[in-house]
């Protein structure tokens, strides 16, 4: 996890380079065209393998970034050409990284190092400012329409759109990323943190059996297509601590990522049940470290 | 690399007689940045390693530590040794490494024009 006063300077500083090259206007921010503005090369590449999905690199005064087109999604790319960006503009990154000519990264949202989740915050902020994507989420239905809207307007991928819209929104919403059946990571807003009985579910972890989510993840052709279905399930389906409580399930197939994006959307906990072990700020801050309680304790 | 960094800049501006508000100028930084970076107080980003290196007309590299004369020579570059340069290379197939390499030498073949020699 990325300190406070550490992660909000990284937001700055996406923001000072969105002002200083005048994109604070309007969206999308386009980090391609952004790279070129300031010099550095762009090469796309093919790899065979999913090992790498980009890279910056350094030979002398010139500067590149190499990413990936394995995966055809423009969003894709952006996101990694923007967290390459990341890695050129954040202080303290090239003793850490570049100290042998190249650092590169590979995708997903899982087991990143220090730099590489800072690479990411300054992407989300570069491509999702908060200043621009605030009205576009007050005026969007809340859950998967908001962060479609997002990706949309800000040439983002599902998943990173996702990741942005639970940080920033109020509603009471979790996304998931699955593949084949199985829990690649999860993320959500404050407000559903704080319900009664959630556990974080883990990397790996079996999606519930009796979850739409479960059926469509394994369903390799129907995520391949990229195809949308709205259902419904409970939250104690999903969390067994959790309330016998509707949630609005929605599920998108991401393509030739091969990945499954669910949207759970509920209503937020009644304030009454406050236990102050289990609540406010401490429950928050152990979602955020990690040290949430695994579900066989 | 930040032992080595505070000192390099610190000698090659005052070996061209710039005052820090004079480089902080040059480099379209502020002054109190140059302060910090010859104090060791603040670690450099690429992109403040970039305009410092060409405000003193010297390479990133000799900032960094990496090389000890200001400029590159003719011919030495990342590209012929691009392997030993990955940072946790074991992890990378075969073919991404080529990606890598070819990557590189691109590069360097841009840094040779930009600096207006051959390859």
């Amino acid at each position: 996890m990325i300190p406070h006063k550490r992660l909000k300077a990284i937001q700055l500083k996406a923001r000072i380079v969105l002002g200083n090259n005048g994109y604070l206007a309007s969206l999308p921010v386009r980090p391609k065209q952004l790279a070129n503005d300031l010099g550095i090369e762009l090469i796309p590449f093919d790899p065979p393998h999913a090992d790498i999905s980009g890279c910056l690199m350094q030979v002398g005064n010139t500067f590149g970034i190499g990413y990936s087109t394995a995966i055809k999604n423009e969003g894709f790319q952006n996101f990694t050409v923007a967290h390459e960006l990341g890695h050129y503009f954040i202080d303290d990154h090239p003793s850490a990284l570049l100290a042998e000519g190249t650092h590169y990264s590979r995708s997903g949202y899982i087991c990143k190092d220090r730099f590489e989740q800072e690479a990411d915050a300054f992407a989300a902020e570069l491509l999702m400012p908060w200043g621009l994507i605030a009205p576009l989420i007050r005026k969007s239905a809340p859950g998967f329409p908001a962060i479609k809207a997002l990706a949309d307007s800000c040439e983002s991928s599902l998943v990173a759109s996702a990741i942005r819209y639970c940080e920033v929104t109020d509603e009471c919403v979790a996304t998931v990323v699955s593949h084949a059946g199985k829990v690649e990571f999860m993320t959500a807003s404050n407000s559903f943190k704080q319900i009664p009985g959630i556990d974080w579910l883990r990397k790996r972890e079996q999606i519930p059996f009796e979850v739409p989510t479960h059926r469509l993840s394994l369903d390799m052709e129907w995520v391949e297509r990229g195809e949308i279905i709205q259902e419904g399930s409970l939250l104690n389906q999903w969390f067994s601590g959790g309330a016998k409580q509707d949630v609005k399930e929605d599920v998108v197939g991401l393509g030739s990522y091969g990945r499954t994006l669910t949207v759970l959307l509920t209503d937020a906990p009644p304030e009454e049940e406050d236990d102050e072990n289990e609540r406010g700020d401490d429950y928050i801050d152990r979602w955020n470290e990690g040290r949430f309680r695994s579900k066989n304790q | 690399m930040i032992e080595k960094f505070k000192d390099r800049i610190r000698k090659a501006r005052e070996s061209r007689g710039f005052t820090q508000l004079d480089l902080a100028q040059k480099a379209g930084l502020q002054a109190a940045a140059i302060s910090h970076f010859e104090t060791g107080q603040r670690a450099p980003s690429f992109d403040n390693l970039r305009k410092l290196s060409d405000a003193l007309n010297v390479s990133v590299d000799y900032l960094l530590g990496r090389i000890d004369e200001e400029q590159h020579g003719q011919g030495i570059g990342a590209a012929p040794r691009a392997k030993q340069l990955f940072r946790h290379a074991e992890n990378l197939s075969e073919q991404s490494f080529d990606i890598l390499e070819s990557m590189a030498k691109t590069l360097w073949e841009r840094e040779n024009q930009r600096k207006g020699g051959g390859t």
